[in-house]
């Protein structure tokens, strides 16, 4: 009976650091997501920033000399 | 002395001695034991409520505001963790801190603002307990500041707003104040929605600062939740060039532009200038933060045209393919004048719309019931609000009443009379380009196109539509909005504004119209306020701008080009105005 009771106790003890050291590790993780999605938000920032509509124009027109046809220049491509 | 020694080799029990030892010991044991007992059963939650204060946190998460994006997720809005630094005087004051003035220094550095200025506002009343320093610095900057390590100075987390998009949505998308609350435009309207609460939880911590158990939750947060516009970015972008380049070249105060989804009542852009930028808050005037496209109101002149000949054509007061006799130019209607630039003889009621001929569309207007006319502009949107929700929206007026002369109902047919806002303007092209459903306006991205409501007949929409299609070409009035590939219906504009007592000298400057006629997928209205230049007139001042936005726009969504037969076809139509 003793035994058991023992065992027992030291089977609580067990576990419960066991929670504590999985609880934590969970904290560390969130922790981490917390930092990626600030990461994330400034990565959007930059990625707008570089991807600016007048940007991209401004490149394609002036440094790649590129030009948007007209209408009547189009020609459209069916598929099927 | 050996009597003693000898004592000593042979040791006696002395019995009192050993039961004073014994029960001591006992004593002890039982005492710790009790006092165990007492600590553990009796009485354990003076002890637990020291464990508690030592290990007990209450972690709360920093919620960010939701994200704001247009159509395709290009973000109009987004929130990036930053820093308050704060001083507490009183600790400043208790902990000495101003000894070491090297480190205020470089505190004043890194903030850009004098060292003295700072130091004598955490001096001046030790008292205080809480000041801010700085709001909104970087995390590099923080983390600097943090590594000074002065008394009395702390940080706190907070959110700063960034807009993308800057000027060119300013007004639509809006602004959030320091506090991370929306005070215009979306911002302000979809408020609630964007912004959350944070969650409170009660963690115990471990000495180093782990989390070791996680208990109970204090107060249940709301995350955030992010919003996705009808705008689309490269429409938006495009339209606001294109009206910022016009309000300049013509001096103007001000300009707007709204394009809209026939097939859907979405916005997909909504521009104005002046604009501001978002970004930077220093100097921000009030009216360049106004949406204009929704609050601004003015008498649509000409543009309206076209409506009048829909309710005449619903009505059966005028046939498809009527000639109506405008002759000599101009005419008498109770006790004032309509003219013409010149006489236009015998009009279609093509040729009424291509040349703008006021005097035929007052024989159109006075032909029917004004109830008509007044109605047909009602079930279009006019005098009534769009639908899409934001605060400032005008109805726009439009008088409701029994009497009418027939001068004024003369000048209700070209668009006197009547106030409309540029959004109205353009609903009212969308609903002839849709077949003459009436959609609801919509800011958000749909999933589905909601439902209409039928206001006047396809037939008629579709007549309407083909009788504009030689306003920009040869021998119309805006042949400047012409677009190769793309044929449009649409009409110019140019309205005197109102003023005390009658009429001043200064435009406003219209062109609105829907494209392409075969399949109409976009309608556009561009309003300029005041233009300076020597040209006033709807078609010269509007009619470029139109016409840049329309085909970029169209191109971008990938509509088709007319083919040569589609171009044969509708050549033969537009030929019928001559």
């Amino acid at each position: 009976m003793s035994i058991v009771v023992l065992s027992n106790a030291v089977g609580v003890v067990y576990t419960s650091h066991a929670t504590r050291k999985l609880t934590s590790q969970m904290d560390h993780l969130l922790q981490e997501r917390d930092r990626l999605d600030i990461e994330w938000r400034n990565l959007l920032l930059e990625e707008q920033s570089k991807s600016e509509h007048s940007r991209v124009t401004r490149i394609a027109t002036k440094d790649l000399k590129m030009v948007r046809p007209l209408p009547k220049e189009e020609v459209v491509i069916r598929l099927q | 002395m050996s009597r003693q020694a000898k004592r000593k080799l042979n040791p006696e029990l002395i019995p009192w001695r050993l039961f004073v030892v014994v029960g001591f010991v006992l004593l002890l044991f039982t005492a710790l034991i009790a006092r165990a007992a007492y600590i553990q059963i009796i009485e354990p939650d003076k002890l637990r409520h020291e464990s508690d204060m030592r290990t007990l946190r209450t972690s709360s998460n920093q919620v960010q505001r939701g994200l704001i994006t247009d159509r395709n997720g290009e973000m109009l809005a987004v929130s990036v963790p930053v820093r308050a630094v704060w001083a507490d005087p009183k600790i400043s004051h208790d902990k000495d801190a101003f000894k070491d003035m090297r480190r205020w220094q470089a505190l004043a550095d890194v903030l850009h603002e004098p060292v003295d200025k700072i130091v004598s506002k955490v001096q001046r009343d030790p008292k205080r307990r809480f000041i801010y320093l700085k709001r909104q610095v970087t995390p590099a900057v923080a983390e600097y500041i943090k590594q000074l390590k002065i008394s009395g100075i702390y940080l706190k987390s907070e959110s700063r707003r960034y807009y993308p998009a800057g000027e060119t949505a300013a007004q639509l998308v809006g602004l959030t104040n320091i506090d991370d609350v929306g005070i215009e435009g979306i911002e302000n309207a979809y408020d609630s929605w964007l912004t959350g609460t944070p969650s409170k939880q009660k963690v115990r911590k471990s000495r180093d600062g782990k989390v070791v158990q996680r208990l109970d939750i204090v107060e249940e947060g709301e995350s955030s939740n992010d919003l996705v516009l009808s705008i689309d970015q490269r429409i938006q972008q495009l339209a606001y060039r294109e009206l910022k380049r016009t309000t300049e070249i013509n001096q103007a105060t001000s300009g707007s532009v709204v394009v809209l989804d026939v097939l859907t009542g979405e916005v997909l852009a909504m521009v104005n200038t002046p604009s501001y930028n978002p970004n930077s808050r220093e100097n921000l005037q009030s009216y360049r933060m106004r949406n204009r496209a929704l609050t601004d109101t003015f008498e649509p002149g000409s543009t309206v045209k076209p409506f009048v000949v829909a309710a005449a054509l619903e009505a059966g007061t005028v046939e498809r393919d009527e000639l109506i006799n405008t002759s000599p130019g101009w005419m008498r209607v109770g006790g004032r004048q309509v003219r013409d630039t010149i006489n236009y003889g015998n009009m279609t009621l093509d040729k009424i719309l291509v040349k703008s001929s006021n005097v035929g569309i007052s024989k159109v207007s006075l032909s029917m019931p004004v109830q008509e006319l007044l109605g047909t502009y009602q079930s279009m949107g006019l005098g009534n609000y769009s639908g899409i929700n934001l605060a400032g929206e005008s109805a726009g007026l439009i008088h409701d009443r029994r009497r009418w002369s027939d001068f004024e109902r003369a000048t209700l047919s070209y668009g006197y009379g009547l106030t409309a806002t540029p959004l109205q303007l353009a609903r009212m092209y969308a609903t002839l380009g849709s077949g003459g459903v009436l959609y609801p306006v919509s800011i958000l991205k749909l999933k589905q196109a909601p439902r209409g409501e039928q206001v006047i007949s396809e037939q008629t929409a579709k007549d309407v539509m083909e009788m504009m299609l030689g306003v920009t070409e040869r021998g119309g009035t805006a042949t400047q909005a012409h677009i190769d590939g793309y044929p449009i219906a649409g009409k110019t504009g140019t309205s005197r504004k109102s003023i005390a007592g009658g009429y001043g000298d200064d435009y406003v400057s219209l062109f609105a119209g829907v494209a392409p006629v075969h399949n109409p997928r976009l309608a556009i209205s561009i309003v300029v306020n005041e233009p300076k230049g020597d040209r006033y007139h709807g078609g010269d001042v509007a009619g470029p701008a139109f016409a840049k936005i329309m085909s970029g726009a169209l191109q971008m969504l990938n509509v088709e080009p007319l083919n040569e037969k589609e171009k044969v076809e509708l050549a033969a139509i537009a030929r019928r105005a001559e």
